[in-house]
């Protein structure tokens, strides 16, 4: 829709029209109490016949008095309910013919046009045609028994010669000479017949050009209001959704580097830091190989190379189907192409791609999504405008990965340039406002999303493939849809403890901290030393009255954000929390985890946060291999 | 710069790439015999090597002569002022180094330990003035005073950096050196801020205790750690309690927060030198500041009507509480962060404290607008002719922020304002809370103009239209239009339009192609008695009654004027209702969504509430316009729907149900939103039709005229 202006210059228009409105209405204007033809040309103005506001003007100072003489008209105006002014309608259609030497003129509130006529240059005078409405008033025209039946005009024509004496009578006031009035009516009968209407009076140039004006004015002032800029249109193009099948990674010039910072701060995977105004590659193995920081960097210090072949990825057809398996397809991270925007691209080329030669009523669904990511809800918002009968099934909740970003953080967008389909991007978002649009689309569009659903098995059938999903609460779900699209992508599962969990302390074991303060006055033992354990234990250890233990494999801090291990010193040096060096879980009961050396750490709640598992099994499992060889399972650590 | 420069203490031993930006950054400058350099107490941005002759420094009577390669001005590096005041001993050249740039330069080269004792010198003397004047410490004797120094460590913390956790050992009392300390409750309200001079934790350090509460950067923080042995030794008791101002302080703050949810920015009002405020009960959201901002600058504005709210009074204990709208624009911080980010020293300071952007040496890096806490910092595509620095550089943005339109009749934005509702004040100075707050000296004298000018505008549009008056009353004793005192007026009035219309066509049509300075307000001022002055001519030409064309013009004109009248009243009356409809900050987050998030996870009891009282009370049809005419701001507003419920549930009831006030104060919100697009219509209708009226009532007054007055 086009921006409107505003209803001021709406306003403004009408104001317009009111305005040339009173322009052609006012007092001189020829359609209403203009001074119309032989008054106008006599130069006579108002003050001229209304002496006073109240007064009745008095048409014999100039013509003469020469009422009329008929029985009727003589008691009406001796009752004051007629006046000249009754027939001879001078503001509005007085006319009539004049006979001069000349010859005839036919004249009324436009003026006069000469007419032949067959009279001799001696006739002369004026005979006034009075309108047949204007006798309306007390008058039946059309009867033939009214007495206007005699002197109506022949035929239809609306006039009428009505006398004011008698045809025996005296010749009228105005007219000279020895002329009979026969005469000059038979005459004025044949100009009339001639020229029936008389000129009406033409709007003068300045009402014309006035008029036109105002017009042209109100035109445009409706335009203008109702125009504005075009919203720009979100341009559709084609996106490239092939993954990149070779490492990239940057290079910096140390020498030339300004040590801006504006690399750093591009990076969506914090793989560039700063060190002491220079910039270094600190995380090349989570580089996403696209040119964000090259972009960036002012002076062109930072350039990003080709590298090695990406060997750790499922192999895809163009359509985004996967190589091995026909019917499933992937978007996403797992396909190996980072970036929220591609994925969402991913998510609706997938489905796209997946809706082509469906048969309708195959099967139960026609599409199943894995996953309610970025990809996978793009993906849904395809499937549901193209009115696909699917269902999306996601492990945990919508949107995890992106939740899991630390609080505020501005979710990467220009000057990628990447175009877009689907409707899931905001520009230059928080995670939280991304979260909360997102949130807002699955609600808007009903989106069937089945979470807290983990898929445990896709297997081929005759229809398609049959998809069962485990619930939280042990609940097995299964589907059958004719494809499935897989967007779970690389985060996988976390890794679990390779203990048992007795029953009672399974509600207690997490793998993820929301909300510290929930856990206040519980003793809380954290596995794991990654960056995501070290918050999780800081979070722990400043909310009210908790201990927290935490249990590490190796003998100090080997990996992690230098603020984070710095915290932890600190709150260790505070008593805030502390470490077990070199230990691993030994066991677990309730109450209290023993170590391998034998102790035992009491325990309400157990955070295992040992990293992940990479979901190459799950991919496995489902007939879905990687292009090149690489180790069986990869580990990352989460966050 | 010559190579022998590079062989100088502070300069000495830097890479390549350093040396290059230090010698584009840097300037030689000549000093006259015994012209001052610098003196006591002004901003130190750079430091200067000496390249010829001596120069002088006078530190408080101790006078040091420097030759060349020596360095005058080591302050800069530490972000304090100036220390002592240098002058020029006969005629001198100096080489001045910005400070932000050497501290990127040592780092890169790993450091430097040339300038280490300087630093530790100066870093003592302004310990110790420090000290001296913080209440507690301000009288100890010389030894005390020594031992004090030597244990004191000077920390800074990023804005938002926790200083101490709640709980956790006290192992240092802290001084507020340098901005604004946040002390944080357990349920994560502010309880206290701590301001520049500020001790904090001093009990518990001497007796070895805990920190009670959280201390968090409002901003950037310098603060001096005094290890609890020390202050064991050096200070017999504590220091005189600071509760009284404490207490003094909150009530300071809660009137320049004046019910709205957030806490006033102090570390942005401590700052800022030249801030953009705008009384928020006289703007009448025209948006001229802006307009006129982006004609100053190649169209691309510097400044935004956004931002936080805070009512204070400016000009003195007796002047009105005004809201103002803290603007987006440069602020021209007393200690700029983005100066020290930028990393070829393009940002400096001017004598004046005005920031500035060097076009030719910003690379367009974006590190200053991300420094800037407060977003004032925009990064522009780099006009035309603007030359890339660092040679054959392909980054085609540029840092742009306010200049305070330098090189101007003062800043544009100012000067555009047709209600004088906007200025550039220097809070601590210029608002006498904030004054109070900062204990700095407040002034007298507003930061603003004359203030009396539309009272003497409103006095001869009066006299003027009783003129009128008086004239179309002598009509009835023989004044005609045509001829006589009648005519004369009605030639009055016409020229009254034009030169009223001039005000227009300045704007609206010469403003287009050529910029104009000068302030807007008497323009609009005079182009309001103008129009008073022309209405009261025609009224005494026509003697109150025209008919034909010259009825068409008088009924043009009347509109016209009719409606700039209706103009003057709304920018009178409508502000000030607008400011109560509106929240403190300008929210863009969708309202609905707040209320969303609002009652997501909360208690059933508050969602039931939420949906069948306070929903339908958002979207009771008419309800903004209700609010609108209770004359309630939305806090008055939030109070009574909440004594609503407490009637309706009983206190106890409510007072169970956790986070009501948050729905509440979104509902009313919601309420207010409904109506506000209305007000701001309001603000706005008149003046289309005005224009458009003015336009035809000028082109029938031109018939008019030449055709005589037919």
């Amino acid at each position: 829709m086009r921006r409107w202006r505003g209803l001021g210059w709406l306003c403004a228009a009408l104001l317009i029209l009111v305005v040339s409105a009173a322009w052609l209405l006012r007092s001189d204007a020829p359609s209403r109490h203009g001074i119309t033809g032989s008054h106008a040309a006599a130069g006579l103005a108002c003050g001229d016949c209304h002496r006073a506001p109240t007064q009745t003007p008095d048409c014999g100072t100039c013509h003469g008095a020469h009422p009329s003489t008929r029985t009727g008209h003589g008691r009406a105006r001796a009752s004051g309910a007629m006046t000249c002014t009754s027939c001879h309608r001078v503001h509005h259609d007085v006319g009539g013919v004049t006979f001069s030497a000349a010859g005839a003129t036919r004249f009324g509130p436009g003026g006069s046009v000469s007419v032949p006529t067959a009279a001799s240059p001696e006739v002369r005078g004026t005979v006034a045609v009075v309108p047949l409405d204007a006798c309306a008033a007390c008058h039946d025209p059309s009867a033939d028994d009214d007495p206007i039946a005699r002197c109506r005009l022949a035929g239809d024509m609306n006039g009428c010669f009505d006398e004011h004496r008698r045809v025996a009578g005296a010749t009228l006031g105005t007219v000279t000479g020895a002329q009979d009035r026969l005469i000059l009516w038979t005459h004025a009968r044949e100009v009339v017949a001639r020229r029936p209407e008389p000129p009406t009076r033409a709007l003068s140039g300045v009402d014309g050009f006035a008029i036109a004006v105002s017009l042209a004015v109100f035109v445009g002032l409706l335009v203008w209001s109702f125009s504005g800029a075009e919203p720009a249109k979100r341009p559709v193009a084609t996106v490239n959704v092939q993954p990149p099948k070779i490492r990239r990674l940057p290079q910096i010039d140390a020498s030339t580097c300004l040590g801006c910072s504006a690399c750093v701060d591009a990076c969506p995977y914090d793989v560039l830091a700063l060190d002491r105004y220079v910039a270094k590659v600190a995380r090349p193995e989570d580089c996403c190989g696209l040119t964000t920081c090259a972009q960036l960097c002012p002076n062109g210090s930072l350039v990003v190379l080709d590298g090695a072949p990406i060997e750790d990825r499922p192999g895809v057809h163009a359509t985004l189907e996967s190589v091995d398996v026909p019917g499933m397809f992937l978007a996403g991270d797992l396909t190996g192409m980072p970036l929220i925007r591609n994925a969402i691209n991913q998510g609706a080329v997938a489905v796209r791609e997946a809706s082509v030669g469906l048969t309708p009523g195959r099967a139960d669904l026609d599409l199943v999504i894995v996953g309610a990511g970025p990809a996978g809800l793009s993906a849904a918002m395809e499937a549901k405008a193209r009115g696909l009968n699917f269902v999306v099934v996601e492990q945990g909740t919508l949107a995890a990965s992106i939740q899991s970003f630390p609080r505020g953080k501005l979710v990467f967008d220009q000057p990628l340039h990447v175009p877009l389909v689907g409707a899931l991007w905001l520009a230059e978002a928080t995670k939280e406002e991304l979260l909360r649009q997102w949130t807002r689309l699955a609600r808007q569009h009903a989106l069937p999303i089945r979470t807290e659903h983990r898929v445990t098995s896709i297997d081929p059938v005759a229809e398609g493939f049959a998809v069962a999903a485990v619930s939280a609460d042990g609940t097995v779900a299964h589907w059958q849809a004719q494809r499935v699209v897989l967007a779970i992508g690389r985060r996988g599962s976390p890794r679990e403890l390779d203990v048992a969990i007795p029953a009672p302390m399974e509600p207690h074991v997490h793998h993820s901290l929301a909300d510290a303060r929930s856990f206040a006055g519980r003793a809380c033992v954290v596995v794991g030393l990654g960056d995501v354990a070290m918050e999780a234990a800081l979070a722990l250890s400043y909310a009210p009255q908790t201990s927290v233990t935490v249990v590490a494999r190796g003998d100090d801090f080997r990996r992690g954000k230098a603020r984070n291990i710095e915290s932890m010193r600190r709150a260790q040096a505070q008593g805030r929390l502390s470490i077990r060096w070199s230990r691993s879980v030994q066991a677990v009961r309730a109450g209290e985890v023993q170590l391998d050396d034998g102790s035992c750490v009491p325990a309400d709640s157990v955070f295992v946060m040992i990293g992940s598992i990479a979901p190459w099994s799950f991919l496995a499992s489902v007939g879905v291999r990687r292009v090149g060889p690489a180790p069986a399972v990869v580990e990352r650590p989460r966050g | 710069m010559s190579a022998a420069l590079f062989e100088s203490i502070p300069l000495r031993g830097l890479d390549a790439a350093s040396a290059e930006r230090v010698r584009a950054g840097g300037q030689v400058r000549s000093l006259e015999p015994a012209e001052v350099l610098y003196r006591v107490g002004e901003d130190a941005d750079a430091l200067f090597v000496v390249v010829r002759g001596r120069l002088q420094e006078d530190s408080g009577g101790r006078v040091r002569v420097l030759g060349a390669g020596e360095t005058a001005g080591a302050e800069a590096m530490l972000g304090l002022p100036r220390r002592a005041e240098v002058r020029a001993d006969g005629p001198a050249e100096v080489c001045e180094v910005s400070a932000a740039l050497l501290e990127r330069a040592w780092t890169r080269a790993g450091g430097r330990l040339a300038m280490q004792h300087e630093r530790r010198r100066l870093e003592r003397s302004a310990l110790d003035d420090a000290l001296r004047s913080t209440e507690g410490l301000a009288d100890l004797d010389e030894a005390a005073r020594g031992i004090l120094l030597d244990g004191a460590s000077l920390q800074s913390w990023t804005p938002g950096a926790t200083l101490q956790h709640a709980g956790d050992a006290a192992a240092d009392a802290l001084m507020v050196l340098d901005g604004v300390v946040h002390a944080i409750d357990e349920d994560g309200t502010v309880a206290h801020v701590a301001l520049r001079g500020d001790l904090l934790g001093v009990d518990a350090a001497r007796a070895e205790g805990r920190w009670t509460r959280t201390l968090v950067a409002a901003g950037h923080v310098r603060t001096v750690a005094i290890p609890g042995a020390v202050l064991r030794r050096v200070v017999a008791s504590t220091p005189a309690r600071t509760e009284a101002r404490d207490a003094a302080r909150g009530d300071i703050i809660a009137l320049l927060r004046a019910g709205a949810a957030e806490l006033p920015d102090l570390d942005r009002l401590e700052r800022a030198r030249s801030l953009l405020v705008l009384d928020e009960d006289r703007c009448v959201r025209c948006g001229h500041c802006t307009w006129s901002c982006a004609a100053t600058h190649g169209g691309e504005p510097r400044m935004a009507r956004v931002g936080p709210r805070v009512t204070a009074r400016m000009g003195g204990e007796d002047a009105r509480s005004a809201p103002w709208r803290l603007a987006q624009a440069c602020q021209h911080c007393s200690a700029p962060a983005c100066l020290g980010e930028c990393p070829t020293a393009a940002i400096s300071r001017d004598a004046a404290g005005t920031v500035l952007i060097d076009p030719s040496l910003c690379t367009g890096c974006g590190a200053c607008a991300k420094a800037c806490p407060w977003d004032a910092i925009e990064m522009s595509p780099r006009p035309e002719g603007v030359a890339m620095p660092l040679g054959d550089s392909p980054f085609p943005l540029l840092a742009s922020k306010c200049d305070l339109c330098a090189g101007g009749a003062g800043p544009a934005c100012v000067q555009a304002c047709p209600t004088d509702a906007i200025a550039r004040v220097q809070p601590g100075r210029d608002f006498v809370e904030v004054s109070a707050l900062l204990g700095t000296r407040a002034r007298p004298a507003a930061a603003r103009g004359p203030r009396w000018g539309g009272w003497v505008a409103t006095v001869l549009a009066s006299v003027a239209l009783l003129l009128g008056a008086w004239g179309a009353a002598q009509h009835q004793h023989g004044w005609i239009a045509g001829a006589g005192p009648g005519w004369v007026a009605g030639v009055l009035g016409a020229c009254a339009v034009v030169l009223s219309a001039a005000h227009g066509v300045r704007k609206r049509l010469l403003g287009r192609w050529r910029r104009w300075t000068g302030p807007m307000r008497p323009w609009v001022l005079g182009h309001a008695v103008l129009g008073s002055v022309a209405l009261a001519g025609a009224w005494a030409h026509t003697g109150g009654h025209a008919q034909g064309r010259p009825a068409v013009l008088a009924g043009a004109f009347i509109g016209c004027v009719g409606l700039g009248l209706l103009g003057v009243f709304a920018y009178a009356v409508l502000p000030a209702v607008l400011t109560r409809l509106e929240a403190g900050e300008v929210s863009a987050r969708p309202l609905e969504d707040q209320l969303l998030q609002d009652v997501g996870g909360r208690a059933e009891a508050l969602k039931q509430l939420a949906a069948k009282v306070l929903v339908p009370y958002a979207r009771q049809r008419g309800g903004g316009l209700l609010l609108l005419l209770s004359g309630r701001s939305l806090a008055q507003e939030q109070a009574v729907v909440l004594a609503r419920l407490q009637d309706r549930l009983g206190a106890d009831r409510l007072a169970r149900i956790e986070g009501v006030e948050g729905v509440v104060r979104t509902v009313v919100a919601i309420r207010a939103a409904r109506v506000r697009p209305w007000v701001h219509r309001l603000l706005r209708l008149w003046l289309a039709p005005h224009i458009v009226l003015a336009v035809v009532a000028i082109a029938l007054l031109g018939l008019h005229v030449v055709t005589g007055g037919a």
